[in-house]
């Protein structure tokens, strides 16, 4: 049934940038620990005669996700007054750039190559919080006034999946760019996802819901893919479906209906003469392009072209300090070692016991090496996981990683003498000698349970594969 | 030096009732100072009182005050000429508004009255300059011609411009004026209703309580020019006309420094160029920043009589 229909989705992403202050008040924009309203000045309480002094570290850091996102940046463009009575925003009025944005239009490419066009990105001040009890409700302003800039996409996303995709690179792209921290816990991006479903090839676009407020990739996802087929059981059923905001609860795994949207609301926008007009020099704009950091679609290419899996890939791009290393450990080494670095991100710094770690600690010098020692066969697969995480502790810092091996004793045993005593101990042992005449019999099964003999007598540090080489060459 | 002050204009602790947003504000005490009293009060200034303008200006005439600072929307200022004393309506970002109860926020100023344009000049050197409070206040006053070389020209004007620049004045000043009031909806301050039965009733009640008839009149005008598309046809179009008064006021002003006429307050407003009154009603606008030569130009004109 579903096949016959295709979705359409737009994304719109409210980003909190990562200012000290808020975006017109020098009033710390910090508040998580906080009381309420402990951070909120005379002018984020609307009190008559304050007046708004634009902060331009949130100009420069709306730029900076502004060109992560490929965006235009206007040179000019100015704030508007958006009324509306709600006691969390206590202008009356939330000021933001609704006819010239500080973005023009940009895109995102999502990691399965589709490209997902922006609309436009602006800047504009987050609204306070409202907390309801029995029957009263109580405000808190200390959001009140956070800078955020708002990004809109156009509808060219098709499928559930890429609306996860899109929210992930976004979240990727504003952290990457440092314009925010990505806390998505405390709702450093929330996501409205806008929804409509239509016949395949049809010319128009169906009725749209949009899901508000939704801040985790899954719950995009599978809101997205809730909301498609609601709209394809509306239409199969000959039922209209209504234009309304919805929201997601994530127990239930429902959308359910907030407010109608059947009339447009006014929010009587028009320009706040009380900020002057942002004018922004081309030269201020380029330093700040200049400063820019490499971004997850530049990791992502050089990557697979070093042949590193998509999937570890795409789980280091979450750690922008884990794909920087891995960029500078494929300068200085080959494909090969460069693959192993990365399996070892994956598979063993970013395992749950190992959270916690500063993941900047260990330097690409460090990290090829350790590479290279498992690669030369001076460290077992066990012995290198653990040497790694030895390379995360601060204590560690300076140490080559051959000497921290040594350290920890863990470099295997390469040299044909001593693994040659340590054969001829086992060898000599009583156990050993039915495994011996087994193996003359022509059991390979025996050879393994001698080997482990060897390992336990080294105290696992055997070259496992030499040391097969060697006890074969004894027995003849 | 003692001053008056609007009672618009904010020190803190002392009851707030701009005329227009009174009653919303009943119980108000301020919780700021505005820059201006804050900069006389460093000066060492001492404030008479804290009043309408009218009583204000009273003040200035009697004696008891130096100058008196009043909120200027459309050129209230000019009503100096009334009590015989000179009125400037500065440039706009001149003085700095903080603290000043806003109502059309592009024309909002504070205006100055005082016996003589030279007391006027001492009360700007002393309010005037940027603050970090207000992003509109512009830093170089000191700029425009010296007196000596100013030249003055009358400005004629028929009446439907001075018309169309009074309506285009008006729209503007609905339009900002509801905006600004919408912060007068009882939730955090002023006047706030008893037994509303829902949030939407508390803002209903409370507005319609608090603010006068007259707030009342300008907030449904405001509305009406910025509801859909009379956006277009009401306040785009009245910012238009402002621009071309703007921009046909620069063209006078290209081998002239000062404008001599009638009505020019609204005009001076809509453009944002400083005016001045003189006690014996003659008004002279002069270009963007050069309120400080214009008064000067005035001390001339009153020492060449």
């Amino acid at each position: 049934m579903s096949d016959k229909y295709e979705m359409t989705i737009g994304i719109e992403c409210h980003v909190q940038l990562a200012t000290k202050t808020k975006l017109f008040s020098g009033i710390d924009n910090d508040a998580r620990d906080k009381e309420p309203n402990a951070c909120v000045s005379p002018g984020d309480y609307a009190i008559p005669g304050t007046l708004p002094v634009l902060n331009e570290a949130a100009v420069g850091l709306a730029i900076r996700g502004g060109l992560a996102l490929k965006g235009k940046v206007n040179l000019k463009s100015r704030f508007d007054r958006k009324h509306y009575f709600y006691p969390d925003l206590p202008g009356g009025y939330q000021r933001t750039q609704f006819f010239h944005p500080i973005i023009g239009e940009g895109e995102v490419v999502l990691p399965n190559g589709n490209r997902v066009g922006i609309h436009h990105a602006h800047l504009e001040e987050d609204a306070g919080k409202l907390t309801h009890f029995g029957d009263y409700s109580l405000v808190d302003l200390n959001r009140a006034g956070t800078p955020l800039i708002e990004i809109v996409s156009h509808p060219d996303i098709h499928s559930a999946e890429d609306a996860r995709l899109f929210a992930e690179e976004l979240w990727r792209l504003m952290t990457y760019s440092g314009a925010c921290l990505g806390d998505l816990y405390h709702g450093n991006m929330r996501f409205d996802v806008n929804v409509s479903v239509a016949e395949k090839g049809a010319k128009e676009l169906g009725i749209r819901t949009e899901i508000k407020n939704i801040n985790s990739f899954r719950s995009i996802e599978r809101a997205a893919a809730y909301e498609f087929e609601r709209h394809v059981a509306l239409i199969e059923n000959g039922e209209a479906v209504k234009r309304e905001t919805r929201g997601w609860n994530d127990a239930t795994g429902k959308t359910t209906g907030q407010r109608s949207k059947e009339t447009a609301d006014d929010y009587l926008q028009f320009p706040d003469s009380d900020v002057p007009p942002l004018n922004l020099t081309k030269e201020y704009v380029d330093e700040i392009a200049a400063k820019m950091p490499k971004l997850p679609q530049d990791y992502r290419a050089v990557f697979r072209e070093a042949g590193v899996a998509d999937k570890t890939i795409e789980t280091l791009l979450d750690h922008q300090v884990l794909a920087e290393r891995l960029g500078q450990v494929l300068e200085i080494t080959d494909m090969k070692i460069t693959i192993k670095v990365a399996n070892l991100f994956v598979g063993t710094l970013l395992a749950e016991e190992n959270s916690g770690l500063n993941y900047r600690a260990a330097s690409a010098e460090r990290l090829a090496e350790l590479a290279k020692m498992n690669e030369d066969g001076e460290l077992s697969s066990t012995a290198t996981k653990q040497v790694l995480v030895a390379l995360y502790n601060k204590n560690n810092g300076e140490k080559l990683t051959k000497a921290l091996a040594k350290e920890m004793n863990l470099l295997q045993e390469n040299n044909d003498a001593a693994l040659g005593a340590i054969i001829d101990e086992v060898l000599a042992d009583k156990a050993a000698a039915s495994a011996i005449a087994d193996i003359k019999n022509g059991e390979q099964k025996a050879i393994g349970f001698l080997i482990g003999l060897i390992m336990k007598k080294s105290q696992g540090k055997a070259n496992p594969g030499r040391a097969r080489e060697l006890l074969l060459k004894k027995i003849g | 030096m003692k001053y008056a002050l609007d009672s618009g204009i904010q020190k803190k602790g002392d009851k707030v009732d701009a005329y227009e947003v009174q009653k919303t504000l009943e119980g108000y005490h301020a919780p700021i100072t505005a820059t201006v009293v804050k900069r006389l009060e460093e000066a060492g200034a001492e404030l008479a009182q804290h009043a309408g303008y009218e009583a204000n200006m009273v003040a200035v005439e009697k004696g008891m005050a130096t100058f008196a600072l009043n909120t200027d929307v459309g050129g209230e200022v000019m009503a100096a000429a009334e009590n015989g004393l000179y009125g400037l309506r500065p440039s706009y970002g001149a003085i700095s508004r903080y603290g000043m109860i806003a109502s059309a926020s592009s024309m909002d100023a504070i205006g100055v009255t005082a016996k003589t344009p030279e007391d006027i000049r001492e009360a700007l050197m002393l309010i005037a300059g940027p603050d970090g409070m207000d992003s509109t206040v512009f830093d170089d006053l000191a700029t425009g011609a010296k007196s000596g070389s100013m030249r003055v020209r009358e400005l004629e004007l028929d009446e439907v411009r001075v018309k169309t620049a009074e309506v285009a004045h008006m729209v503007i000043r609905a339009a900002e004026t509801a905006s600004s009031y919408y912060r007068y909806d009882g939730i955090r301050f002023g006047h706030r209703a008893k037994d509303a039965k829902s949030l939407k009733d508390l803002y209903n009640k409370s507005r319609a309580e608090g603010l006068t008839e007259d707030s009342k009149k300008w907030i449904l005008f405001g509305t009406y020019v910025l509801l859909g598309e009379n956006i277009e046809r009401c306040l785009i179009k009245a910012q238009k006309v402002r621009t071309m008064i703007i921009e046909a006021l620069e063209k006078e002003m290209v081998t002239t420094e000062v404008l001599s006429g009638s009505d020019l307050g609204v005009i001076a407003a809509l453009a944002g160029l400083p005016v001045v009154i003189t006690p014996e009603g003659k008004q002279y606008i002069g270009k963007r920043k050069s309120d400080l030569a214009l008064l000067q130009f005035v001390a001339d004109m009153k020492e060449a009589k």
